[in-house]
């Protein structure tokens, strides 16, 4: 059989790869709120009073950058698993908590992002120069609106190159998730050319789709990166 | 009345948590890299013989049955860790297995087998003959430890997937391997002149166990009945042999 044969024909695996492909895009989207919301938190952590935070922090980022990202996947989908069945037993609930694959894999991708996000959040934070919160503050404004109105903006025009990078390793890591049997992009090649003993034709498509992904992102990025530059003076 | 109230409660407690849960739906967990049993097609669905024949236990049960890919190696931490409730993927039921899971009634048993290359002319598979040729199988299997009992100090490849030894059979970057008669019989099929079956490995019990059957938590006896049930069924109505006349010309059942 010919590569559009195998691909586009009436039993043709281009189907699954795009259904993969969705899968790929979703969890690399789904990933991002907890993904950068919590690595600007453990920044917050980072930067806090409390020593106990800052200790937490510092060790979470530690931890999740030193180990392998697949570990961290599959501690969190075997490990958080038995977890909630242990409190459900505890609980003494008649029925157990399921997590699937795609969850795990977003709450492990997040752990993950998390940790590497935090150091760009805290590069940008200390970007900013000290004497806008101080300004901000001198006129009246509480900490928190100083952060949430004054630092915050100016640290997200700085942070995005940064994010952007974490984004572009975000996409290739949701690749780890096939390990978890959920039909991603990198698991519906590898089925395929399983099943077609034609490795070379399907691994080749879906890096074609990743870099096409690649491509996306670039663009979207100089759209935000724009969009956050606002007002800006160059030099 | 009060000690009754008493009683009532205590049975109440005590029957709670261990009481027998109503299985409406059991979740099947497989390894689809295993042709004809268990492997995923064009639409990303898990067909074969295996999945059509739970799919028959399922409507003698009544329940509904669903079905997620589960590599190998993770098979059994899944089922325990309750990602599914039963393992139904040629699984053969070793005495090591049955320390970890609870094994339901045998419902098939096949012939392991050494392969080799089409061109590789010698049937000689004592230890010595094999010396510095490779051998491939998928890991933690029956033919693994078979390989690892019986050939000490022989190369052996480790595979995650049960179709991935006879694919790098097939490429020429290893010279033999060992697998189920039926998984190899069904590659050849797609890879004429490949390769051929030199002998069948006779079963001895402490290594390959008497057959496959389906794996559940040890907690779950009430689903393993329900299973051995639907089992002794299909085979008394011929649902079992009509299944497998789909897939396999000679007789699987086993006894």
């Amino acid at each position: 059989m010919d590569a559009f044969e195998l691909l586009f024909g009436a039993q043709g695996w281009a189907g699954l790869l795009l259904r993969g492909a969705v899968v790929t895009v979703g969890l690399s989207l789904a990933t991002i709120p907890a993904g950068f919301g919590g690595g600007l938190a453990l920044a917050l952590l980072r930067r806090s009073r409390s020593a106990l935070g800052r200790r937490f922090a510092r060790a979470y980022v530690w931890f999740f950058r030193g180990i392998p990202d697949l570990l961290s996947l599959f501690l969190v989908y075997f490990g958080l698993q038995s977890l909630l069945n242990w409190g459900g037993r505890l609980l003494g609930l008649g029925w157990r908590p399921e997590m699937d694959a795609f969850a795990a894999g977003v709450i492990a991708l997040s752990v993950v992002v998390a940790a590497y996000s935090s150091e760009v959040w805290l590069g940008a934070w200390a970007a900013v120069p000290a004497g806008q919160s101080e300004a901000a503050r001198s006129l009246g404004l509480r900490p928190r609106v100083v952060f949430r109105r004054v630092v915050l903006p100016q640290m997200v025009r700085v942070a995005l190159p940064g994010l952007g990078n974490v984004w572009m390793v975000l996409i290739k890591d949701t690749s780890l998730i096939s390990t978890l049997a959920v039909m991603d992009l990198l698991r519906a090649a590898s089925e395929a050319s399983r099943a077609t003993s034609r490795p070379i034709l399907f691994y080749v498509a879906a890096g074609v789709i990743y870099l096409a992904f690649s491509v996306v992102s670039g663009l979207g990025q100089a759209v935000l990166e724009r969009r956050a530059g606002r007002g800006l003076v160059a030099g | 009345m009060v000690r009754f109230g008493l009683a009532l409660a205590v049975g109440v407690l005590l029957a709670g948590p261990v009481a027998a849960k109503d299985w409406t739906t059991v979740r099947f967990g497989m390894d689809a890299t295993y042709p004809p049993f268990e492997s995923v097609n064009s639409s990303g669905q898990i067909v074969g013989f295996e999945v059509d024949y739970a799919k028959a236990l399922c409507v003698k049960m009544k329940v509904t049955c669903t079905f997620q890919n589960q590599d190998w190696d993770g098979v059994i931490p899944a089922l325990l860790s309750g990602k599914f409730d039963v393992i139904f993927s040629s699984m053969n039921m070793t005495p090591a297995r049955a320390q970890r899971v609870l094994f339901s009634e045998m419902y098939y048993a096949t012939a392991p087998v050494w392969v080799t290359s089409a061109a590789n002319k010698n049937d000689d598979v004592s230890i010595g003959a094999l010396k510095g040729k490779s051998v491939g199988t998928q890991s933690s299997t029956i033919f693994a430890t078979y390989l690892d009992k019986n050939y000490g100090g022989l190369d052996v490849k480790l595979y995650p997937g049960g179709d991935e030894p006879f694919m790098d059979l097939a490429s020429g970057r290893i010279d033999y391997s060992v697998g189920d008669i039926l998984v190899a019989q069904k590659f050849m099929e797609g890879h004429a002149g490949c390769c051929r079956i030199i002998k069948e490995i006779p079963r001895t019990p402490d290594i390959f166990g008497p057959g496959v059957g389906a794996a559940f938590r040890p907690d779950d006896r009430d689903l393993a009945a329900m299973f051995n049930k639907a089992i002794a069924e299909a085979d008394a109505d011929g649902t079992y042999k009509a299944t497998a006349a789909k897939y396999f010309t000679i007789d699987i059942r086993g006894k």
